[in-house]
């Protein structure tokens, strides 16, 4: 048996070990490209695009705020931790909505006990309502809409990034505008912003 | 892929220096010298690439580590897991029970029930302290509200006289909230109770 041979023998075993090394990372991958929540329509996981009512009862459709990045806050009376938010995202509208960031909130709520609340709040961003239909837009996510607060992230150009269940505190409202700042400058990737959103 | 790249590339650089500047390798000797080279980069690629750590993003301060952190271990459960209703009957009277998940509560005034089934009807129901005792927590919206943790019992007396069934449907509400995280939907069971042999002989005779 000649050396050469023994040495491209050699070779050859190292270089499978090799490309089995490699291939360690890849269950990986697949076990959470599995894990991760299948959107019943691509678009709508991708796009979120829908009409709500407002408070005066007109229909307002999401593509009127293209353009900004769009933080869409669900929220309801009846839940405690969303009347908690409220004040911090106002003052959230009021520092970055001339940077071109939105809060959109959308009541899970009856209008009826929405309006005297909404009075009361003097909201600076819109409310939309809707109960199904609601419920249906935060699903478009593809994360599963099991209560509230719960918020969806959705860039300029509309694609939705991110989704919080949960209440957002001013720690991650700080790291959105980073986030979303720093993909505006051309510094990272929307591949980059959803995983710095942890979105899976 | 990437490790057999980086490999060759680094092989064409080798060859050179070893072709121009070691005399101490033949040229004839150079496929052997190659051989093992490209084994040995071939080798140190694959156990770079399967112990490198996931990419860095290239993020200054806080990371997705601690953007959306409820998404993974502290992530709400949902909310059949969290609320785990039943229902029986017990003399005369509904007795139904709601267990919860710790960390996780119920407000006492937005647990209902109702009958769903014509053929029998419900008084209005009543909480059973001794098996479930309610808390009184401070709620900076809403005030002091009664709230019940770990579990909730109530009992609704069947209103007489029913008409035989064996058994009947009751709607159980109730809406609750994870400590310090999300407030679920309001949500509403069916369940399914049978009805005893004596409440439905008591039926027949009153039919």
């Amino acid at each position: 048996m000649s050396r050469t041979f023994l040495i491209f023998s050699a070779a050859l075993v190292a270089l499978m070990a090799g490309a089995l090394l490699y291939a360690v990372r890849m269950p990986t991958e697949i076990a959470l490209e599995q894990a991760a929540p299948q959107p019943t329509t691509l678009e709508a996981a991708t796009h979120p695009a829908f009409t709500l009512p407002d408070l005066e009862g007109n229909d307002r459709a999401f593509a009127e705020w293209d353009g900004k990045h769009r933080l869409i806050n669900f929220w309801a009376t009846w839940c405690a931790p969303c009347r908690r938010e409220i004040p911090m995202l106002k003052a959230f509208q009021d520092e970055h909505g001339e940077a071109g960031f939105q809060i959109l909130g959308i009541a899970v709520d009856y209008p009826d006990m929405v309006v005297p609340f909404a009075e009361e709040a003097e909201f600076n961003y819109p409310i939309l309502t809707g109960q199904q239909e609601a419920m249906a837009v935060a699903e478009s996510s593809g994360v599963e809409f099991i209560g509230m607060p719960f918020t969806m992230i959705v860039t300029r150009d509309g694609e939705f990034v991110g989704a919080y269940l949960g209440e957002l505190h001013q720690s991650h409202l700080d790291d959105i505008v980073t986030i979303l700042t720093r993909l505006d400058q051309g510094e990272i990737s929307k591949q980059e912003v959803r995983g710095a959103l942890d979105l899976l | 892929m990437i490790g057999i790249e980086t490999g060759f590339s680094s092989t064409i650089g080798y060859e050179t220096f070893l072709a121009g500047r070691n005399p101490r390798i033949p040229m004839s000797k150079l496929p052997e010298s190659l051989a093992a080279l490209a084994a040995l980069l071939a080798l140190f690629a694959g156990c770079a690439e399967a112990e490198s750590p996931r990419p860095s993003l290239p993020l200054e301060g806080p990371t997705a580590s601690t953007v959306f952190s409820q998404n993974s271990s502290d992530a709400p459960l949902p909310a059949d897991q969290v609320f785990v209703p039943d229902a029986h009957i017990e003399d005369g009277a509904v007795l139904f029970r709601i267990q919860l998940q710790p960390g996780y509560y119920l407000y006492k005034d937005k647990i209902s029930v109702r009958s769903l089934s014509a053929a029998v009807g419900l008084e209005s129901h009543e909480f059973i302290e001794e098996w479930g005792r309610s808390e009184i927590v401070v709620d900076e919206w809403f005030g002091e509200q009664e709230v019940f943790f770990d579990e909730a019992h109530g009992s609704a007396q069947i209103r007489l006289p029913i008409k035989a069934t064996p058994s009947m449907d009751i709607e159980l509400s109730y809406q609750g909230c994870k400590e310090d995280g999300i407030c679920y939907m309001p949500q509403a069971k069916v369940l399914s109770v049978d009805i005893p042999g004596q409440l439905e002989s008591a039926a027949d005779k009153t039919e």
